[in-house]
């Protein structure tokens, strides 16, 4: 499409959900108001049947001659079963009450709601289907999906998701990925930090150019550094032969691919944690320190005592975030071996996810095995959450 | 503590500089060489005989400039809707304490903790029955996933500390509640929104794998889709690849590093998802 055509349609678009937003808002605004009047219900159902035609038609299978438009009934009735069902809350548990907050929080709720509720309850369904490369022609021109119980969900953890790598390999490769990468950003993120910390010169330019990486674009970045790791030409493997050596096959060999997205990885994360961690040791005064060295503490103890429990406000959210941006990191990877000719040796979960979704088009497959890398992730959390008991005063 | 004793103190950093830098430093190098001077097992950094004649050819021979553009309207796009829908329901849930309001929050820090990628498949295949595949609407669509909720989280944070008693002052001087909202509370927020909105700016600027599965036709690709064509076959084009990145990178870099001060304290506000 030419980017004209396509300003035109995202015109378009945005005017259509203005509307569609405004006339939701209009119709909270009658549930707000009206939900005591007599005819409330028989509006509703007025209302509801509108809705299940509308969101048939429009959710409508696009066929090119338009008396075999297959209708959409079953997303018309959800969407009409919506408003029934919002109008019910509306008429006997909210009574008038929240007008405000209900309406200035209904355009983003919605939204979010389409963007992201949705799509997770269809991705359950797509779960249970039977959809890959080559049934996705018949349900899009309006077959229905079928239904094969838990088979994806078992063929998971018998087959491999991508061409040879089985789940549990993918499932160690990311523990192993998210636990060396963040032992790596932690220490060497708090040990730039305290040298920056010091009374040094030339501090802002150091740290300027420390958080380089940071600032890159991240695609730029990985996309650089895989120029780096070329066998022959890279910069690493010329190094290696300055010295003397062979050098490693870093496209190719299992080991180094996964070495090299490590490295990558690792040269990312850094900045962040310095930052963070430098901030807070800025936080801590510095008549704590002083006090010790009164009291004859040596700098170890001084660290130990001082530096690391006052950081601990900091650390336990950094830490919370770098977890779940690791293990969720599909870029790197992505970039550094998915291209043509791309192998597996560095996958982990999320990006064998990608791979077999899109690489592979296993779509049923896929859906099931994002619903257990999505459990997998809730597992994690809450036992987090209830380890650190992080999230409390942020919600108060 | 005698600057003397910091001298190990500047050769670590100074060691620390150089690792973060090269990859950079060597792409501006690569940027600069002449076509057949690529491929040399020279280690120099600056190239003896310097050309812009990569710069020119991507210029003038590549979409650059249709990538810029395609990224450009989808950025905007998405950041503008982003904070524009963000803003009143942050609004709500850190004024008003009606029932599910801490589940909606709860709710709001799991998305955030879910990658696009376990959606993106659901997503992909509603945003094909809606004709959505290959648009900037689509796109947008699926960027909003993550940027919506999160800056709802993180307006929502700076909501709470603008007092409340400024607020009840405008309503006793006859504002309504939304009128307060609009001519008192915005206006008094606008860096927090500058923060929301710079957030979902590197967000969507830099984003590669969903523009990868969304967009299909090399005429609506954004940057990152462009350049990783330009890196795909390594060999021919590396010359134009680098002086595309560098580029992209430059700007954007010095965007960075002035905003990085502030993105911080927002990212410290109880942010999830960078």
């Amino acid at each position: 499409m030419e980017p004209l055509a396509a300003l035109a349609q995202v015109a378009y678009w945005l005017v259509l959900t203005a509307v569609f937003l405004g006339a939701a808002e209009l119709f909270l605004y009658v549930l707000l108001k009206y939900y005591k009047v007599k005819w409330f219900w028989p509006a509703q159902l007025l209302l509801a049947g509108l809705a299940v035609y509308a969101g048939a038609r429009l959710l409508a299978t696009p066929v090119e001659d338009s008396t075999a438009i297959t209708m959409a009934w079953e997303q018309g009735a959800i969407f009409g079963g919506v408003l029934l069902a919002t109008a019910a809350l509306f008429k006997y548990g909210v009574r008038g009450r929240w007008t405000v907050a209900l309406m200035m929080l209904a355009p983003a709720f919605i939204v979010v709601s389409l963007l992201v509720v949705y799509p997770f309850f269809f991705e359950f369904r797509l779960a249970f289907a039977n959809l890959n490369l080559y049934t996705i022609g018949r349900w899009l021109s309006g077959e229905d999906l079928g239904f094969v119980g838990f088979d994806n969900f078992v063929k998971v953890f018998t087959t491999s998701p991508l061409q040879t790598a089985t789940f549990w390999e993918l499932l160690g490769r990311t523990l192993i990925w998210t636990g060396v990468n963040l032992v790596f950003h932690v220490s060497f993120g708090l040990g730039l930090a305290l040298l920056l910390n010091r009374k040094i010169r030339a501090k802002g330019i150091y740290r300027t150019l420390l958080i380089l990486p940071w600032a890159i674009p991240q695609v730029v970045a990985v996309l650089a550094w895989r120029g780096e790791f070329h066998p022959q030409f890279g910069f690493v493997n010329q190094l290696f032969r300055m010295v003397g050596l062979q050098g490693y096959n870093w496209w190719s060999d299992p080991v180094p691919v996964f070495m090299s997205c490590l490295i990558v990885n690792i040269w990312l994360g850094i900045p962040f944690m310095m930052i963070v961690f430098l901030g807070g040791l800025q936080s801590i005064p510095n008549s704590y320190y002083e006090a010790a060295s009164i009291d004859g503490a040596s700098k170890w103890t001084q660290f130990t005592q001082i530096t690391l429990p006052m950081l601990r406000p900091v650390v336990v959210p950094s830490v919370t975030l770098g977890t779940i941006w690791t293990f969720n990191n599909i870029n790197v990877i992505y970039l550094m071996t998915g291209q043509n000719g791309g192998n597996e040796y560095a996958d982990i979960l999320v990006s064998a996810l990608y791979k077999s979704a899109f690489t592979y088009s296993r779509y049923s497959f896929s859906a099931a095995f994002a619903l257990i890398i999505f459990a997998i992730l809730i597992a994690v959390t809450v036992i987090w959450m209830k380890v650190s008991k992080g999230t409390e005063s942020v919600i108060a | 503590m005698s600057t003397k004793k910091n001298w190990w103190a500047h050769i670590l950093l100074v060691f620390g500089c150089v690792v973060s830098a090269f990859p950079l430093l060597r792409v501006i190098g690569v940027s600069l060489k002449p076509g057949d001077r690529l491929f040399s097992t020279e280690m120099e950094l600056i190239p003896k005989e310097m050309t812009i004649s990569n710069y020119v050819e991507v210029f003038t021979n590549t979409g650059f400039f249709t990538w810029l553009f395609n990224s450009l309207v989808i950025t905007v796009l998405t950041a503008g809707i982003g904070v524009a829908l963000a803003a009143t329901a942050a609004y709500a849930l850190s004024r008003y304490k009606f029932p599910t309001r801490s589940s909606i929050l709860i709710f709001l820090m799991a998305t955030q903790m879910i990658p696009v990628i376990v959606l993106l498949l659901p997503l992909y295949f509603i945003l094909k029955r809606l004709g959505l595949i290959d648009t900037y609407a689509g796109v947008i669509a699926a960027y909003s996933v993550t940027t919506l909720p999160f800056c709802v989280w993180l307006l929502k944070g700076y909501f709470d500390t603008v007092p409340l008693s400024l607020e009840e002052a405008a309503q006793v001087d006859g504002l309504t509640v939304v009128g307060a909202f609009w001519r008192v509370v915005l206006p008094l927020s606008t860096p927090s929104l500058a923060i929301a909105m710079l957030f979902s700016i590197t967000q969507a600027w830099n984003e590669y794998i969903v523009a990868r599965v969304v967009l299909q036709s090399s005429d609506l690709y954004t940057w990152p889709l462009g350049l990783f064509e330009l890196q795909g076959d390594f060999s021919a084009r590396w010359g134009m690849f680098a002086a595309a990145s560098v580029a992209v990178t430059v700007p954007v870099m010095g965007v960075f590093l002035y905003s990085s001060r502030w993105l911080l304290s927002g990212l410290t506000l109880g942010s999830v998802k960078g």
